[in-house]
């Protein structure tokens, strides 16, 4: 394994950025309660003070050869390779060492994979249309519903309990397409807060942060009712999404002045322990990263999940240039992550690590291949057929039990890409399912199915 | 004052007595001194009927689609009034909110289907459908060699002027090298599919479909104006010989798209068998153009462009909830051969279209048994640019526009391409008002991010900010000066700030505050009134930042 080394930038060694992480994992003590649902007999470890970091590989990502990466070469073209030691799945050889930034190789053995992820189990096909499969890891359902988030924050006891000062909303961060479905406000299900991104967050400057006079207030709502009021219940939801708008505004102003969300621009506004200069030096200077670093500052300030969408993978041609770029970003910010995480505290002492699942979902992933691992355009596509239909999701975090952890979980034939024998298949609403449980939601509501508890 | 029709259904167009504001619905009311402003003579029938919905007494045949799932189910149709259309026909067609002035020189005395036909022949409706399409094609000079994208954005600009039918658009959009040189391989059949048929190409057809495409190829290239670019070319190669099967497609009936290598025995590929589009005879291009011409034969083509555009105009899926409107549209395409433009019109002139949008409906109805959309006029969210322009435009701050073809302006040794951007002093972009747009979902780059109509928390915030912006440098000549209402600096009676806060939402959005707004501005005024730090100035300007966020002037 290669030496993580610090750059020129920041004045915080990397090294020193490792240590810090390591002292704040074994610092840490959580103490989840079991949660045991109605159906079925799933052990999940509930906490309202848990949080879900979701990155949403947007457009249908090509998992196999990043996180199931010992497959035959029409489905993994680019190969594998060993990771840290303690990893049992097989490393797509497709990550890059490049002994400047974190590399996933140094902390695949944390990850734990999930290599079954199937929208439709036990049917005779997958999913490939971009607007089913979305709505299926969106919400749970073929023909969409409530997105998780808005499910989490309608129904999160941080949320529904009375709180002097609420705790920020769940957080979509992402201007992708598929990404919205996570948002789909409906019923009791309220919308999160939708940011297209970091940088689009931080040119607009809030002039004080929405700073308004009351009586402005009291005409602007005064407008905005009379206009809900006169309209048809389909136009009033829509409409009510702007009055929501504005309501959180006022209600989470002093957030936004905060300068500590300016994680580019604010390098020494600290918080919980990391500085954002420390932060970026973790996570790494592109789009992805400031996104993350955002979204950790708002599960700094409460958020229950923040969903992190990520395009760019829809690659039905052109793929090998895009792929790379793709995954070596992602498993660069994931590496950051991984410290970022254990080195950030809670005001109760417990790490961010301790009390976080980090996951990544896709819609689906990629098939149609010739043997050379490509279609005619050198790309891929997704018809719902094994390649696309069975994905590899990563899981990483404190909350996922130490034993799981390095290891693959619903391994494929190599060659047909079906499960093996004997191999569980994971249904992608149960983890849907999990991720309320994790955060102490009863999903039997919501879903059918009980949640996943391979995890824990 | 204000006229509502009520057709009824079968026989009667009921004027509404009433000609002032709704003082129960909070309807926003015609202008000053207007005898009459409803939408007289605009109903769609013509004599009497003596069955409901018969259809001969339809001028409008959305209207007599429609009829038997809105008179038929005894919904009753109210036109809007005046203002309330005025506005949506500015912001459909031309892009912006109309002031006061321009409601009363545009709108006032003209009958709708003039009004409709004047702004049909105005730049600013083809500039709007120019931008539709820019999106549609994923315009943007990065990926894209400049002078195509000019091109096919000139192209789209006939579309709207009627000097292009639809299918003849399509036969040549769909391999014009703004488009080839935007995309490729299968993609160019999954993008071409999108833009004509409504939806993705599914695996099989991206297979099947490309060698219809197989001849075009993109190579790095530098322009004066653009030092990384790409531009396209025919590589006769990729079908010669044995790979003439290549570009063989037996989906669509046994097409075969190829181009002979005029030097048979030269397999450089950068040789002569690589041709420069300049290099193409009309006869070859006749060949190119096979993949747009079966396109427009498809089944899907007619219907997906009517679905496209009833959603651009009704903000609903008309199509898909009233397939027998989407399919008098789909009769009238063929009829027209694809004229858009007699597509608009009938769109715009229906009944859907100009029902008024507001609507009595419980507010304790389970989502499944909300009323349909088309009981009621069009409710639809300003775009981004839209709501930026015109916020600007009553402000009279000049922040420009954005380049709706070139996101990014790409430039060479000899500076940048040409451009519709406001220039700086060094002749650079000036990308002031294109990067406010973003922020709400306009002026997209179409590589990462696509227009979207964003409300939510940090549109609440983007828009504050622009709002303070706006308002504080309004222009004296502009429609809404705040600092120029104030005459006495200290004057907060109660009269004096509930006139100027009536003189800036009239100037805003034509009519009158709603009387269901009325309680709101007295407590506002109220609260002023008791805050030391708000004087007249102050309310001024903040109560132009309200108007200009609030819901009455965004949604429409």
């Amino acid at each position: 394994m290669s030496i993580i080394h610090k750059t020129s930038r920041h004045t915080t060694s990397r090294r020193s950025l490792l240590k810090l992480g390591g002292m704040a994992l074994a610092a840490g003590i959580a103490a989840p309660h079991l949660w045991i649902p109605r159906v079925g007999h799933a052990k999940i470890p509930a906490s309202k003070k848990h949080h879900v970091l979701i990155y949403f590989l947007d457009g249908g990502a090509r998992s196999v050869p990043m996180f199931n990466a010992g497959v035959g070469s029409q489905w993994n073209p680019l190969g594998a390779q060993a990771g840290s030691p303690g990893t049992e799945w097989a490393v797509g050889k497709v990550f890059v060492d490049d002994l400047v930034n974190p590399s996933l190789l140094h902390m695949s053995h944390e990850i734990c994979v999930l290599g079954t992820c199937d929208h439709t189990p036990g049917e005779p096909v997958g999913v490939g249309d971009h607007a089913v499969a979305r709505n299926f890891v969106g919400s749970g359902f073929p023909g969409g519903g409530a997105g998780l988030l808005s499910l989490i924050h309608g129904h999160h006891k941080s949320y529904t309990e009375p709180s002097l000062s609420p705790p920020f909303p769940p957080v979509l961060l992402g201007a992708g397409d598929g990404t919205q479905y996570f948002g789909v406000p409906k019923g009791g299900a309220l919308a999160p807060v939708k940011i297209p991104s970091y940088s689009e967050f931080a040119a607009q400057k809030g002039n004080d942060a929405g700073g308004q006079p009351e009586f402005a207030r009291a005409l602007e709502d005064g407008l905005d009712h009379n206009t809900v009021a006169i309209r048809s219940a389909r136009d009033r939801f829509r409409i009510d999404q702007l009055r929501n708008g504005k309501a959180a505004v006022q209600t989470y102003r002093d957030i936004f002045l905060d300068p500590v969300l300016a994680v580019a621009g604010a390098p020494a506004a600290t918080m919980h322990g990391l500085s954002n200069a420390e932060l970026a030096t973790m996570l790494g200077p592109d789009l992805l990263s400031f996104n993350t670093a955002l979204a950790l500052r708002f599960i700094g300030f409460g958020s229950a999940a923040v969903v992190v969408g990520d395009t760019g993978w829809d690659t039905h041609s052109g793929e090998s240039a895009m792929f790379a770029a793709s995954a070596n970003r992602l498993g660069r910010t994931f590496a950051g992550l991984s410290l970022a995480l254990k080195a950030l505290k809670f005001p109760d002492n417990t790490s961010y690590w301790d009390n976080t699942l980090v996951l990544t979902i896709s819609e689906f992933g990629r098939d149609n291949l010739m043997p050379s691992g490509y279609n005619s355009g050198g790309g891929s596509d997704h018809t719902g057929g094994p390649g696309s239909r069975y994905q590899a999701y990563a899981c990483f975090g404190g909350l996922v039990d130490a034993a799981k952890r390095g290891k693959l979980f619903g391994a494929t034939d190599s060659v047909t890409m079906e499960p093996k024998p004997g191999e569980p298949v994971f249904s992608t609403r149960s983890i849907l399912a999990m991720v309320l449980g994790l955060l102490d939601i009863d999903p039997t509501p919501h879903f059918p199915e009980p949640p996943l508890d391979i995890l824990f | 004052m204000l006229s509502i029709l009520l057709i009824a259904c079968g026989n009667d167009v009921t004027p509404n007595a009433d000609a002032t504001s709704d003082a129960t619905s909070g309807a926003s009311t015609g202008p000053t001194g207007d005898p009459d402003a409803g939408m007289t003579g605009m109903t769609g029938m013509t004599g009497t009927m003596s069955l409901p919905c018969d259809e001969t007494a339809f001028t409008n045949r959305i209207d007599a689609a429609a009829c038997p799932e809105i008179q038929g189910r005894d919904a009753p149709v109210v036109l809007a009034g005046k203002i309330e259309l005025c506005r949506r026909l500015h912001i459909d067609l031309l892009g912006f909110s109309p002031s006061a002035i321009e409601f009363e020189e545009n709108c006032k005395w003209k009958a709708p289907e003039d009004l409709i036909d004047e702004f049909m022949m105005r730049p600013e409706y083809v500039r709007v459908n120019q931008r539709e399409w820019a999106d549609v094609f994923r315009m943007t000079s990065a990926l894209t060699f400049y002078p195509y994208i000019a091109d096919l954005d000139a192209l789209v600009g006939q579309l709207y002027t009627g000097d292009m039918t639809i299918d003849e658009f399509a036969g040549l959009a769909a391999t014009h090298p703004g488009f080839t040189g935007r995309f490729d391989g299968v993609d160019l059949v999954g993008y071409a599919f999108q833009a004509f048929l409504g939806r993705d190409a599914i695996p099989s057809e991206r297979l099947a479909l490309e060698p219809l495409w197989h001849l075009w190829e993109r190579r790095a290239a530098t322009d004066p104006f653009a030092a990384a670019t790409f531009q396209v070319v025919i590589n006769t190669l990729r079908c010669h010989g044995v790979d003439e099967i290549d570009c063989h497609s037996d989906f669509w009936g046994d097409e075969s798209v190829v181009i002979p290598a005029p030097v048979p025995d030269n397999l450089d590929p950068n040789g002569p068998n690589v041709l420069q589009l300049e290099q193409l005879a009309d006869v070859d291009w006749l060949k190119l153009r096979k993949p747009g011409l079966l396109i427009a034969e498809q089944a899907a083509f007619h219907e997906s462009y009517v679905d496209r555009r009833l959603r651009r105009y009704l903000g609903y899926d008309a199509g898909a909830a009233l397939p027998t409107v989407r399919q008098a549209l789909v009769d009238l395409m063929e009829e027209t051969h694809g004229d858009p433009l007699s597509l608009d019109r009938e769109i715009v002139t229906s009944v859907l279209y100009r029902m008024s949008n507001l609507h009595d409906e419980p507010g304790d109805v389970a989502e499944e048994d909300w009323d349909p959309p088309y009981w009621h006029g069009p409710v639809k969210q300003m775009d981004g640019e839209d709501w930026l322009a015109s916020a600007a435009r009553l402000t009279g701050v000049d922040i420009g526009r954005c380049d709706h073809r070139y996101p990014v302006v790409q430039s060479g040794a000899s500076g940048f391409h040409p451009n519709d951007y406001p220039k700086k002093g060094d002749n650079s972009p000036n990308y002031g008002f294109r990067d406010k747009s973003q922020l709400l979902g306009g002026c997209p780059d179409h590589v990462n991010t696509f227009r979207e109509l964003r409300t939510g928390l940090i549109a609440a915030l983007t828009q504050s900010t622009i709002t303070d912006d706006l308002c504080a440098a309004a222009d004296a000549g502009a429609p809404i000066f705040p600092a120029g209402l104030v005459v006495d600096p200290n004057d907060k009676s109660v009269e004096t700030l509930g006139r100027v806060a009536r003189f800036i939402y009239s100037a805003a959005l034509v009519g009158e505050i709603p009387r269901g707004a009325d309680s709101a501005l007295a407590d506002a005024v109220d609260l002023c009134r008791d805050d030391v730090t708000c004087l007249p100035a102050v309310f001024s300007a903040e109560t132009c930042r309200a108007v200009l966020k609030s819901a009455d002037f965004l949604f429409y």
